[in-house]
């Protein structure tokens, strides 16, 4: 009996402290008002806004739409722990962007 | 005996002389003159009237005619005796032998006239008020007692003869007869109209003269009248005459050939036929015979003169047409033959001999010109087109049919003289296909779009056909229809439209009109998953085909038009069906898949714009046992997958949106339920060590 209530206390302990992942976060990562950390990102974020500003709100093109969709997409992807990814979907943007970026901006 | 010989002869002589010194008895016209000194009344003429008589102061009338001037002065004398004295005194002189006549018939004022002595027929006419229209002059009568003196008043006219007419004698009656032109009937009397059909008077001596004459008609006989005279008299023979074969008819029935052309070329070498009265004279038309010989030229058809032209010295092909009159406006100038002596045939074309200048071949006597009809484009007869130069037109233009080809048309000559293609005609796949070559296909729609030269139109020959295909009435019931629309030409659209189908499609066309074609898409159609595929035109020989998505939703939302694929005849294009679509249409990156304690669990479209709350929410939220603070995201990674939790309760205390974690398609969603948490699992494993620590007590024991 005194060798068995160590045991069953090791067992209570391995069960209430194990077999959840961690905490998630950055899922609406848009949202946050704070400063992107990423500075290519945040280049990006300034880039996008300046193509969008020069078309009418109502007259966007689907290329600006689509890179506003997926850099939303890379911006919670480098805060939710996904850095291989945002940086794919970072390249993505990049491509959509690629007439309105200068050469090596944003890179 | 010489006595009595003497003797007679005496009283022969004194008888003679007695009836030469015997004077004219008194006659009706006879004006006396009556003297009886100291009787006024006796002052004036005095004339005998028709009935004979004289009319004598005081004693009335007393007849005197046909008393010799003595017999009659004597009588006078018996009846004044009782009114006047003296009247041994009484003379009788005869001052004037007038005539009294009465004129009757055809003149203006028929009745009696009082005529000087020695007054002729035409002076008692013109005391009639002169001769009335339709007068027979040949035939006038002067009756005289009971007897009838007939004579030809148009021979005095003619001749001036007074022989030729009856000298009149008081009491005379002349008749003028009407002539049997003017028949039964009292019209007015149209002296041209009678002149144009002939003055014969009576039927039987006339001369009738009748065929190719300007005025045929019966005409009166005269002694001597050659059949030269006839015709003139009928007005001459018209343009048509066969003056070779003028036909007389004597009156006997014998029938006789006078040729006038030769009786005017040789003069009296072949005098003119005297005709006898009651002869017949036909002149025939020239048509009626046929001239044929080797100093002919035949011009034939279309031309305004047709017919054979006397010629010994060959001439050149223009001046033959032009004495034939030239082409009418039907002939086809462009086909003309001309048929050789020998049998041979050679084709002239006006149009291109005037464009050269020349004057055509050479025409020789036998030879013959034939000036072919234009073919009538509505003339049903196919036969006037021969194969070596027709083409076919057919399908859906407005005069499909047999059409004529000249090498200097194009296609579009063609078109437009076959009415051009009816509204349901499908101008972009036109087959031109030539006698014993491959079709080739020609787009009329984009030649007229943009336009080209000559040299982008198809070759048309002889005997070539022209196709034009026709667009199906309805695209969605054309299944007796749809065979003629060639595949190539079409393109597919299924799914979730509204007139899924087959249409006629146009390289020109975009995706916007045939989706609009198809009634547009349904309200169940998914936009954002818009399959097309883009079929190789070479159908499994070239590249394959390729298969692209349009999310038409995108641009709806923004109006950008290079979302729009470009879709080109062939190509398949499919709307899939949002609500009930078979789940393996939706790929596993496509969807997030939410799993666990929710009220709705399944697979979700997803997408960037939406969060983890929504995808919750979509899915109708977790149920009462689910273990909500313990939410797990499983990332799909390119490179390195990892799970994540959300605690949606303290979310729901504190509002941190930084806690939500990242989701994205193709991630799973799991909400575990209260059993899972760490407090149950502890307690439950608690009880297993419980159960194992009650075993070995037991073991133990025993």
């Amino acid at each position: 009996m005194h060798r068995a209530l160590p045991l069953s206390l090791l067992a209570m302990t391995l069960a209430g402290c194990t077999g959840w992942p961690t905490a998630g976060r950055h899922g609406f990562a848009e949202h946050t008002l704070a400063p992107t950390p990423d500075s290519q990102l945040a280049c990006l974020v300034e880039a996008l806004a300046r193509a969008r500003g020069r078309h009418p709100a109502d007259a966007q093109p689907a290329r600006l739409v689509i890179a506003d969709q997926t850099l939303t997409r890379a911006r919670r992807e480098a805060g939710g722990d996904l850095s291989a990814d945002a940086a794919r979907s970072t390249a993505a943007v990049r491509a959509l962007l690629a007439t309105d970026l200068a050469a090596e901006e944003c890179s | 005996m010489v006595r009595r010989v003497l003797g007679l002869l005496a009283m022969v002589l004194v008888a003679t002389h007695a009836a030469a010194q015997t004077p004219q008895p008194l006659r009706p016209g006879d004006v006396l003159a009556l003297t009886l000194p100291g009787e006024a009344a006796f002052a004036r003429p005095f004339p005998v009237d028709r009935d004979g008589r004289i009319e004598l102061p005081e004693a009335g009338l007393v007849e005197v005619a046909g008393l010799a001037p003595a017999v009659a002065l004597e009588r006078l004398r018996t009846t004044l005796t009782q009114y006047f004295r003296d009247t041994a005194r009484l003379r009788l002189d005869i001052r004037e032998r007038r005539l009294l006549v009465t004129v009757e018939g055809f003149v203006k004022t028929p009745g009696a006239v009082d005529l000087p002595a020695g007054a002729s027929v035409q002076s008692a006419l013109s005391a009639a008020g002169g001769l009335a229209p339709g007068a027979q002059l040949d035939r006038m009568q002067v009756r005289r007692g009971g007897q009838i003196i007939a004579f030809d008043y148009k021979a005095y006219l003619d001749s001036g003869d007074p022989q030729r007419l009856p000298r009149l004698q008081t009491m005379d009656v002349v008749f003028v007869p009407a002539s049997p032109l003017i028949g039964n009937v009292q019209i007015e009397l149209d002296a041209r109209a009678l002149q144009a059909t002939g003055d014969a008077g009576e039927g039987g001596q006339a001369i009738k003269v009748f065929g190719e004459v300007r005025q045929p008609g019966s005409f009166a006989h005269r002694p001597g009248m050659t059949v030269v005279d006839a015709i003139m008299r009928a007005g001459g023979v018209t343009q048509f005459a066969s003056v070779e074969q003028v036909r007389i008819i004597g009156a006997a029935g014998q029938p006789q050939l006078f040729n006038l052309k030769d009786h005017l070329d040789l003069g009296a070498a072949r005098p003119a036929i005297v005709l006898t009265p009651g002869a017949t004279v036909f002149v025939p038309r020239e048509t009626d015979g046929i001239r044929a010989g080797a100093q002919i030229v035949y011009v034939m058809g279309e031309v305004f003169k047709p017919g054979p032209f006397e010629t010994k010295d060959p001439l050149a092909f223009v001046d033959v047409l032009a004495n034939a009159g030239g082409p009418t406006r039907y002939a086809d100038s462009r086909q003309i033959r001309v048929l050789r002596q020998d049998g041979s045939v050679e084709v002239v074309d006006m149009a291109e001999l005037t464009g050269s200048g020349g004057r055509g071949p050479i025409i020789r006597p036998g030879d013959a010109i034939l000036v072919p009809e234009k073919a009538d484009q509505t003339e049903p007869s196919w036969l006037k087109v021969e194969p070596g130069r027709a083409v076919y037109v057919m399908g859906a233009m407005q005069r499909p049919g047999r059409y004529e080809w000249s090498n200097e048309m194009s296609i579009l000559d063609l078109l437009a003289q076959a009415g051009g293609p009816t509204p349901r005609s499908d101008l972009g796949a036109i087959r031109v296909t030539p006698m014993g070559g491959a079709p080739v296909v020609f787009d009329l729609g984009a030649y007229a779009r943009e336009g080209g030269g000559r040299l982008a139109l198809p070759l048309v020959r002889a005997g070539t056909t022209v196709f034009v295909p026709e667009l199906p009435d309805d695209p969605r019931d054309n299944k007796s229809q749809w065979v003629r629309q060639p595949a190539d030409r079409s393109i597919y659209v299924m799914g979730a439209v509204h007139a899924p189908g087959r249409y006629a499609f146009d390289p020109a066309l975009s995706f916007l009109d045939i989706l609009a074609a198809a009634d547009g898409p349904t309200p169940d159609a998914d936009l954002r998953q818009i399959k097309i595929t883009h079929r190789d035109p070479a159908r499994g020989q070239g590249p394959a085909n390729r298969v692209s998505t349009t999310d038409l939703s995108r641009f709806f939302s923004t109006g950008d038009e290079r979302l729009l694929p470009r879709v080109l005849p062939g190509d398949v294009i499919f709307l899939p069906n949002r609500t009930n679509a078979e789940w393996l249409d939706r790929s596993k990156e496509q969807t997030v898949r939410v799993l666990g304690a929710i009220a709705r669990p399944g697979r979700y479209r997803f997408d960037d714009t939406m969060t983890l709350l929504d995808l919750l929410a979509e899915a109708g939220g977790p149920t009462p046992n689910a273990l909500a603070d313990r939410i797990v995201v499983v990332n799909l990674s390119c490179c390195r997958d990892q799970a994540r939790s959300f605690d949606l309760l303290g979310f729901a205390r504190t509002g941190d949106f930084a806690s939500l974690p990242v989701v994205r398609a193709g991630d799973t969603v799991y909400i575990p339920d209260q059993s899972q948490s760490g407090w149950n699992q502890a307690m439950a494993t608690v009880r297993d060590i419980v159960s194992i620590l009650s075993i070995f007590a037991l073991v133990g024991k025993i």
